[in-house]
This record gives structure tokens, C-alpha cells and sequence, in this order.
């Protein structure tokens, strides 16, 4: 209870100072909205033209897209500060991380706070309810359960992308372009229908990076469609747990990396 | 006494902006891999879209993957660190001291972008065959290639004016991250990297054809993939022409105001 005071003020903290800037601050949040929606508004430009790709039509892509996108504004929110864990790590900013007397981890997530990353997690809610109006779900329990399960999930495994990543920071000092790389292919492959790629691609982004994992596995089982996935479709219920392992052992590597960690002495 | 003939101010900032990009040599060479992720997965959707049909409203399936390919390899290459240069000297005051100098503040930017994209080139180098291999690319008629050659430098020069104009912003808003960033992620969709001007809904065409953004790649773009030949070539390298020309006045407009709204922050 203490620490989720303490992580409220920091971030609300956090907010008070930006807003400084009051048009930067404006400017802020519209690009996180722009950021998040420019991807979208590609496929709705092409489909509102084309009708459908891969068998997938407008309002279903666009329910993997909402999808996809609030799991990386859950993260985002929650974790905004490891954007800048390069920085943090070289400059010796982590020295106050270890001291303070709050969770390395928890001072991780909640230290500062990024205002376009509330541009993601709208974005995704605005793009995701819209969808839902759309498509034709045959809705019970367990698929409305399996939704905000996959949203956790799908958060989970985006973010396992980018702290695991963010682990080798405290040996190389930067690891920016490695998430940076990660970052791009969530944010570019999870909103598509895995199946519209070759077979190579396909397997890597099911097994080797598992985008597929983000959105477009529950939603074949939300949408009922699982002759296009690869494994019995019972197997599809349980995609969330994907995000719940990666997450686990990126939190693991994380925190074990960290005891490299070297003060820059400043 | 007038100084005439170059500057040899240009060559020397020229030499130091062109050296200092290899610092960022790990950097580049992410940013590419992600360049050609993006190229690969539009490739895919353009594809998809298309299926078994061999060309939507006139343009070909061949001649739509050599458009989105040379529209990526531009995206790549054209310059936009005169937008971060003027940005962080307005922001760091620095400016104060390049206002000083016996030589144009605006001078010293393009130098500063030229010699950039000079230390740059090894890495389009590197892009074009990567390009190749990821997309597809078929060289242009003759006179295509021509008429892409210059439209190329236009692009190039309207892309570093616009650039420019975007840093000059930063008098007033004194931070410009945001806005730059904003305007590079939505210059993508403006530019036609994406969608081809072709097939963009009326509204967004209607926008695209007001912005500059669509003179620094789809306009080079559609004349390298042969969708536009003969006299009609004109078309695109005039309206390119004029976009230089309406830059050139803003950016004058816009300097003599900023001048006056000059806050230096200490320093």
C-alpha cells in the first residue's frame, strides 16, 4: 500500500514537471496518439480499398490491432522509464535505484513517466472497443476471460522483448538498438494475420520472436476461426501463458544482470 | 571586404559533420535492419492485398514493388538532421554563438546536413543491395533514369528546406522533439512510402498534395518505377521546382520573425 502511494507520487510528480511545457506537453501526447495509430490507419487506408487480406476483413484486423495495441500501452504505462535505461545505467542514475528504499524493479516502472505512452494505451482502448462493435464474436465466459487474459499477456510478452533486452545494459552500456529493433517488429507484426506471411516468416514470428503470440493467436480462437493455426486449437486458449513465461525469465535475466551493474562514480 | 567563391567555412564544417555521423555506426546499421523490416512487411501486405491479380487500376504488381522499394531506399537516405541540428542549438543556446560568426546561420545548417549525408553514404551504399534483396528493383528506361536523377537532387533539396523550416520552428516551441518526431513518423504516410498517392482516398490525397512530403519520394518514386514517362515526367519535376521555391520564401519569412523571438537560456 505504501509503495503504490509512492509509485502515485512519483508519477504524478513526474507529470507536474513536464507540463512545464505546456504546448511540448501537448505535442507529447499527440505523438504517442500518432505513433500508435499511424500502423492502423495504413491498413484501414489499404482496406477500405481492398476489402479484405489473407481472408481477414477491415473490422477483424482491426480487432488484432486494437488488441496489440492496448497490450503495448499496458506496458508502456507501466514501464515507461526503461526507455531510458541506457542513460540511466551510464550515468550512474541506478546508484539512487539501489539506495532508495523502494524495489529496484518497482522504481523501474513507476520512477518517471512518459506521456505518449497514455497516447498508446487510449489509442489501443478507443481502437479496440470500436472493433468489438464490429466484428461478430459468439461471446461466453471463457472467451471474455481469455480477452483481458491475452491483453495482459500480449503486454507481457512486448514487454519481455524489452527488458530482457535491456538486461545487457549493465555489461555493453547500451542496448537502445536492440530494443529499439524489438520494439519494431511487436509494433509492425503483431497487428497482422500471422497467416498472410510465407512459411519461413511465419515460423518466426511464432516460435523465434512470438509476435503471433500478441494478438493473433487468441484472436483465431475469439474470432472461431482455428483451422489457420498451426497447433490444435485448445492450445490457442492458453497464449497468454506465452507472455507469462518470456516475462519471467526477462525479469530473471534483468535482476541477475544487474549485479554487473558498475557505478559511473558521478 | 566580401568574401567571394565558397566559403572555406563550408568545406571545414562539411568535413566535421560528415566524420561525426561515424560515431553512430552501431546505430546506423539498427536503424537499416529496421528499415528493411518495415520494406519487407509492406512488401507482404501489398502482396496479400493483391493476390492473383496482376494490376489494380492501372499499376502493375511488378511496377507497385519497384515503387515501394525505391520510396524505402529514399526514406532512408533523404536528410532530416537539419531538423535536430537547428533544434538543439535554438534549445542549448547555442545558437547565439553560430549567430555570431561571419557566416550565415543557414549556411552553416546545410553544411552541416551536406557533410552529413557525405559520411552517410557508405551506408546507402549498403541499403541499395539490401533493398534489392528484401523488395525488388528493376532499373528505369533511359529517360526515366534521367529525369529520376534529377528529381532525385529536387527531393533531396526540397527534403533538406523542409527539414529546416521544422528546426526554425523551435524559436518558438523551443523543444521540437515532438514535433519532429511527429512529423517523421506521419512523413512516412505523407511522403507515399506506404500507400502510393495512386490508391489514397480522396481526402488524404487532397492533404498529401498540400504537404511537401510527397515531393522527397513519391514523385522521384513514380518516375523511377516507370508509372509516369515521357513529357508527363514534367509534371512531377514542377511541382517539385515550386515546392523548392515556396520553402525557400517561408524559411526567409519565417528567419526574419525568428530573430526577433530569439531566448537565449542562459548559458
Amino acid at each position: 500500500m505504501r509503495l503504490a502511494t509512492l509509485s502515485w507520487e512519483l508519477v504524478t510528480a513526474s507529470i507536474r514537471g513536464q507540463m512545464q511545457y505546456r504546448l511540448n506537453f501537448l505535442i507529447d501526447v499527440a505523438f504517442g496518439l500518432v505513433f500508435s495509430s499511424i500502423g492502423f490507419v495504413f491498413i484501414w487506408v489499404v482496406l477500405g480499398r481492398f476489402d479484405q487480406i489473407g481472408g481477414w476483413t477491415l473490422s477483424e484486423v482491426a480487432l488484432l490491432y486494437g488488441m496489440r495495441l492496448t497490450s503495448h500501452g499496458i506496458w508502456t504505462v507501466n514501464f515507461s522509464r526503461l526507455f531510458a535505461i541506457d542513460r540511466i545505467v551510464r550515468d550512474g542514475e541506478f546508484d539512487r535505484m539501489l539506495i532508495r528504499p523502494m524495489p529496484m524493479m518497482l522504481q523501474l516502472m513507476y520512477g518517471s513517466f512518459r506521456m505518449a505512452t497514455l497516447g498508446d494505451l487510449l489509442g489501443g482502448i478507443i481502437l479496440l472497443g470500436v472493433a468489438l462493435t464490429q466484428v461478430s464474436i459468439d461471446w461466453s465466459v471463457g472467451k471474455l476471460i481469455l480477452l483481458a487474459c491475452a491483453l495482459v499477456g500480449g503486454a507481457m510478452l512486448d514487454g519481455a522483448f524489452q527488458l530482457g533486452p535491456a538486461a545487457m545494459t549493465f555489461r555493453t552500456l547500451q542496448s537502445m538498438p536492440v530494443r529499439g529493433l524489438f520494439d519494431d517488429i511487436f509494433g509492425r507484426f503483431s497487428g497482422y494475420p500471422t497467416s498472410i506471411f510465407d512459411r519461413s516468416a511465419r515460423f518466426l514470428l511464432m516460435w523465434i520472436v512470438p509476435v503471433a503470440f500478441v494478438a493473433w493467436v487468441p484472436a483465431t480462437v475469439l474470432l472461431d476461426r482455428p483451422a489457420e493455426l498451426p497447433f490444435p486449437s485448445w492450445l490457442g486458449w492458453f497464449s497468454p501463458l506465452a507472455g507469462v513465461t518470456c516475462i519471467a525469465i526477462a525479469g530473471w535475466l534483468f535482476v541477475h544482470e544487474s549485479r554487473y551493474y558498475q557505478s559511473s562514480g558521478s | 571586404m566580401t568574401i567571394r567563391g565558397p566559403h572555406p567555412v563550408w568545406w571545414a564544417m562539411i568535413r566535421v559533420s560528415a566524420r561525426r555521423v561515424h560515431i553512430y555506426r552501431a546505430g546506423m546499421m539498427f536503424w537499416m535492419i529496421r528499415s528493411m523490416l518495415e520494406l519487407f512487411l509492406i512488401l507482404i501486405v501489398w502482396s496479400a492485398v493483391y493476390g492473383d491479380r496482376e494490376s489494380v487500376e492501372g499499376i502493375a504488381d511488378d511496377t507497385l514493388l519497384v515503387y515501394l522499394t525505391i520510396s524505402a531506399i529514399q526514406v532512408y537516405i533523404l536528410p532530416n538532421i537539419i531538423a535536430v541540428e537547428v533544434g538543439e542549438r535554438i534549445e542549448t543556446g547555442q545558437v547565439a554563438t553560430d549567430l555570431i560568426r561571419p557566416f550565415s546561420f543557414m549556411k552553416q545548417m546545410i553544411a552541416i546536413q551536406f557533410g552529413s549525408s557525405i559520411g552517410f553514404a557508405p551506408a546507402c551504399v549498403l541499403v541499395i543491395p539490401a533493398a534489392m534483396l528484401v523488395g525488388s528493383l528493376e532499373l528505369p528506361s533511359l529517360t526515366n533514369g534521367v529525369a529520376y536523377i534529377i528529381s532525385f537532387v529536387l527531393a533531396y533539396m526540397v527534403s533538406t528546406l523542409t527539414w529546416l523550416l521544422v528546426g526554425l520552428g523551435g524559436f518558438w516551441l523551443i523543444n521540437i522533439g515532438g514535433l519532429r518526431a511527429l512529423l517523421s513518423v506521419a512523413s512516412g504516410f505523407l511522403s507515399g512510402a506506404l500507400i502510393p498517392v495512386w490508391f489514397m482516398p480522396d481526402a488524404l490525397r487532397i492533404l498529401v498534395q498540400l504537404l511537401p512530403f510527397q515531393a522527397m519520394t513519391f514523385l522521384p518514386a513514380s518516375i523511377f518505377s516507370g508509372q509516369v514517362t515521357g513529357t508527363a515526367m514534367m509534371v512531377p519535376l514542377l511541382v517539385q521546382v515550386a515546392w523548392i521555391a515556396i520553402l525557400i520564401g517561408l524559411i526567409g519569412w519565417v528567419w526574419a520573425r525568428a530573430q526577433r523571438k530569439l531566448v537565449i537560456q542562459g548559458g
